[in-house]
């Protein structure tokens, strides 16, 4: 039920409530019960019928990469002047899921918009298996994955000196840099809750590991303070790699001079499609999640209609850039610029690819525009399964039909992907979704100590008696056996 | 706000605005010569153009505010409402570079060269530049982007940039004086659904306006990250300027009780992040082209790295950044009215400079077609119409900030922003 409405007396100003963020008056004991049930009970079947084929997709996936590194890279479709193909368009796809676990964890917390808390375990944890995914691409397209090594500048047998000039290099630092501080800003979240786990487990292995990874947690003062202080350090030192780790990744293209790759919006618009991206597959995993386990009154339809509004404000920026693109091809009054427009969109065989993209990215989204299509799940879903699509269809169109209509018309080739590079994309989607299936089984999904802290008595000027909701008052009444005035 | 308590600092701002304004006159008139003329369209460009993506920033922040909800705002909204009102303002002192002939022609050289050419073809001016470009290749481009580079529909488009953002600019402020009168919550409601759509034709007004008047000086040149770069510095230096406003009102005792150290806080953030945001703007789009090192682009920077620019230049990249980067890293200095305001004048300094180089360097490479890089003398035309436009619109930001309430003072938010804590 949701909380009453401030009664408006003339002596008191009318104000407007903001929406619970957490439904029915739950307390404390719920919510721990709830979140820790979930990894505490034995799971639903639904979940082992999503775990097992997972692992199967899994272990295809690396089977393919098997393959691939005893027979050799040409297993892939690409070949000139389509150099990089479905591995680089799925590397950048993959990176950008992984944006809105950052962007959730750390702008949203430096600009206290405390609805996060519901939703930033789960999208940190994705944001971590969307960069493993990522980084799978660039490894194994090196051909020799075991050498990947020399990537690092670090002195070597063969004395190789790394090419500090390319943006290749630059995206190994700043993913690795990228996926070092998320792991560390979710581990670090993840402190109070495990304490809390550690405690409510019997004693054995579970215990064991549990009160290990929670470094001894006892929930003191001091350790509060010094949590807090750790967190709001790491949510600033994460925000600019919000920012940094796909205009870095932009930079592979734009640095070039290929028409349709090099164009000064490129940064800005991979950051925001990026958000835009990760903030679907959010939606994608959590709807599920919250219906499943039974967390609608912490992941509320106001949580949901907050990120359908930033599915529809990013998707509206990335519409902006590819105008902007179109437009600047046609301004610049460049021939090659404006040829690699007309290829893409008009002439070009895969031309289909950008009106798929289109209509997936910035058409789609815009059914947001109305409040009850953010609140009908079904339509939530089918959006993000378009914008889901829609960023790969991007980073396709931008990656594969620029480079198949290159300088030379002699030399243009339509891309066909294999079998190789359907099975091992695939894949990855399954070692995505086993690893989050993993992630619901053994630890908490909801960070339950922030939600705790969003909840209407965390407030230090708190005051019981002006807002007792419906289980204060059945107690109270309880207590003293007659009605109580609400 | 009483208007007689700024009527010291009001009376400054006219008399200064009015002094600028006539020596404008003098320059715009062609009494210092016809050469002090052309080279006074860029001075007023570069006046109006500070002013303007000041003015854009105000109206930004507001719609902002009424799209996101926001609560903590609601006690300093009424200062970008009265920021972005000066959009009226903005749009008579546009209209020497729409409709003045002079200036038109000496800022940007498609004109005259569109002009040229329909003289030439008997009124027909792409049949005339299609012949011109066989002999002067440079025209092609003219050619190919005719369809949206024609002085008919470039004026057209001037004129919907002013009503669409003067439009918003009104009708919002005026929603927000209703609610002081009549409590209704219906006025924030109506805001808010108000605000959604349009922020994508502000967004479009913004960009368009900024290729249309900075970016066509040289026609030749490109960049897609152009808008976004115009707004992100227009947005920043609003903010700067609202801070100040705030500021100079409470220490005539106004707002005391409503404004506190975590406003100044809030709004210090954010202009700390957008001090970020244009930085990596900034930086993206230069660093790209001179990664790329393509002729048509690098003009631009190329030019802005020659001689005496190179110094601006760098002062961008540590004055407009580095330094205010640190300065606004503490948060003491973000909460402490006395020290911030000190910041945000630096902020102004740098719009200024950022305005400045984008502007200035194109006169004298222009008008004397290449040949010389700097006009001796020029810069009195620049502080003239500077001050000009600058008084008048200090002026009536003022007098708009005494005709209503300094806070939106029945906003249904109003309690939820003076308890704001962050």
């Amino acid at each position: 039920m949701a909380q009453t409405a401030t009664v408006s007396t003339p002596s008191t100003p009318r104000i407007l409530e903001r929406e619970p963020l957490v439904l029915n008056n739950r307390n404390y004991g719920w919510i721990t019960n709830r979140i820790c049930g979930i990894v505490e009970n034995r799971q639903p079947a639904l979940w082992w019928w999503l775990f097992v084929p997972s692992v199967c997709l899994t272990v295809i996936m690396a089977s393919c990469f098997a393959y691939l590194i005893s027979t050799g890279v040409g297993v892939w479709g690409q070949k000139q002047p389509v150099a990089w193909a479905w591995d680089i368009t799925n590397f950048v796809f993959w990176i950008g899921i992984g944006h809105a676990g950052t962007l959730i964890s750390a702008i949203l917390f430096l600009t206290r918009q405390k609805w996060r808390t519901a939703v930033n375990r789960a999208s940190e944890a994705m944001t971590l298996f969307a960069v493993m995914c990522a980084g799978l691409f660039p490894a194994f397209h090196v051909g020799r994955v075991w050498m990947v090594w020399f990537l690092a500048p670090v002195p070597n047998a063969n004395a190789i000196w790394q090419n500090f000039k390319s943006p290749l290099l630059w995206d190994v630092f700043a993913v690795s840099t990228y996926f070092t501080v998320s792991v560390l800003f979710w581990f670090l979240g993840l402190v109070p809750d495990l304490a809390t786990l550690r405690d409510r487990c019997k004693p054995g292995i579970r215990k064991m590991l549990y009160g290990f990874f929670a470094l001894g947690w006892r929930g003191g003062n001091r350790q509060w303070n010094h949590y807090e202080m750790a967190y709001l350090l790491l949510a600033a030192l994460s925000t600019p790699l919000v920012l940094s780790v796909h205009s870095v990744v932009s930079f592979d293209f734009a640095t070039s001079i290929v028409p349709g790759w090099h164009t000064t919006i490129f940064p800005p618009y991979f950051v925001a499609g990026a958000i835009f991206g990760g903030f679907a597959m959010v939606l994608t995993l959590m709807i599920p999640v919250r219906k499943i386990y039974g967390l609608e009154d912490l992941i509320t339809s106001k949580h949901i209609d907050n990120m359908a509004k930033i599915i529809l404000l990013t998707g509206t920026i990335v519409g902006y850039a590819y105008c902007m693109e179109l437009f600047m091809a046609y301004y610049s009054g460049n021939p090659y610029e404006g040829q690699a427009f007309l290829l893409r969109c008009l002439y070009s065989p895969s031309s289909w690819n950008y009106y798929a993209m289109f209509f997936c990215n910035v058409i789609a989204p815009q059914v947001f525009w109305s409040k009850w299509c953010r609140k009908n799940l079904g339509a939530v879903m089918v959006v993000c399964m378009f914008v889901n699509a829609g960023m790969w269809y991007e980073r396709y169109v931008i990656i594969v039909t620029t480079l198949e209509r290159h300088f030379q018309p002699g030399s243009w080739r339509t891309f066909q992907p294999t079998w190789v590079d359907i099975t091992t994309f695939v894949g990855t989607f399954g070692f995505f979704l086993m690893n989050f299936l993993l992630f619901i089984r053994f630890l908490p999904v909801i960070a339950i100590a922030e939600v705790k802290g969003v909840l209407p008595e965390s407030d230090p000027h708190f005051d019981s008696h002006a807002e007792r909701g419906p289980h204060e008052i059945a107690l109270e009444e309880a207590k003293s056996g007659s009605p109580v005035a609400a | 706000m009483e208007l007689s308590k700024v009527s010291k600092l009001n009376g400054i701002f006219l008399g200064v605005g009015a002094l600028g304004l006539l020596i404008s006159a003098c320059y715009m008139f062609g009494l210092l010569g016809e050469q002090r003329q052309k080279e006074f369209a860029y001075s007023w460009l570069f006046a109006f153009f500070f002013f303007f993506t000041i003015t854009n920033g105000g109206l930004f922040w507001t719609m902002l505010q009424h799209i996101s909800n926001s609560g903590w705002s609601v006690a300093v909204r009424r200062f970008f409402e009265n920021l972005a009102g000066n959009i009226r303002v903005m749009a008579v002192f546009a209209l020497p570079l729409i409709f003045f002939s002079p200036f038109k022609n000496a800022l940007w050289e498609w004109i005259v060269a569109h002009q040229d050419a329909a003289a030439a073809a008997g009124g027909d001016t792409l049949k005339g530049l299609e012949e011109a470009s066989h002999t002067n290749h440079h025209l092609h481009i003219l050619v190919a982007k005719f369809g949206y580079l024609n002085i008919p529909f470039w004026t057209l488009r001037a004129v919907l940039y002013f009503v669409f953002l003067g439009g918003m600019a009104t009708l919002l402020r005026r929603w927000s004086i209703k609610q002081d009168g009549d409590g209704d919550f219906k006025h924030s409601f109506r805001a808010r659904a108000f605000c959604a759509f349009p922020l994508l034709f502000y967004a479009l007004a913004v960009t368009f306006s900024a290729v249309d008047w900075v970016m066509s000086m040289d026609y030749t040149w490109f960049s897609t990250m152009w808008g976004v770069y115009i707004f992100a510095g227009g947005a920043w230096s609003s903010m700067a300027l609202s801070i100040i406003a705030l500021s100079y009102v409470r220490s005539h005792g106004y707002l005391k009780k409503i404004v506190s150290m975590e406003h100044y806080h809030l709004m210090g953030k954010l202009l700390f992040a957008f001090t970020v945001f244009w930085a990596y703007i900034a930086f993206s789009q230069f660093f790209l082209i001179w990664y790329a090192n393509i002729t048509e682009e690098t003009r631009f920077f190329i030019l802005r790295n020659t001689n005496n620019w190179w110094y601006l230049s760098n002062i961008l990249v540590w004055g407009h950044f580095v330094l205010t980067f640190v300065l606004l890293l503490s948060a003491g200095r973000k909460k402490k009215p006395d020290s911030i305001v000190w910041v945000c004048a630096w902020v102004l300094i740098m719009h200024f400079a950022d305005i400045y180089w984008l502007i200035i360097p194109e006169r004298a490479p222009s008008l004397s077609h290449g040949t010389v890089l700097w006009y001796d003398g020029a810069w009195w035309g620049d502080l003239a119409a500077f001050l000009g436009i600058g008084g008048i619109v200090g002026w009536a930001y003022l007098r708009r900030l005494a005709t209503a309430s300094l806070y939106p003072c029945r906003d249904p938010r109003l309690l939820e922003s003076v308890k704001a804590v962050n």
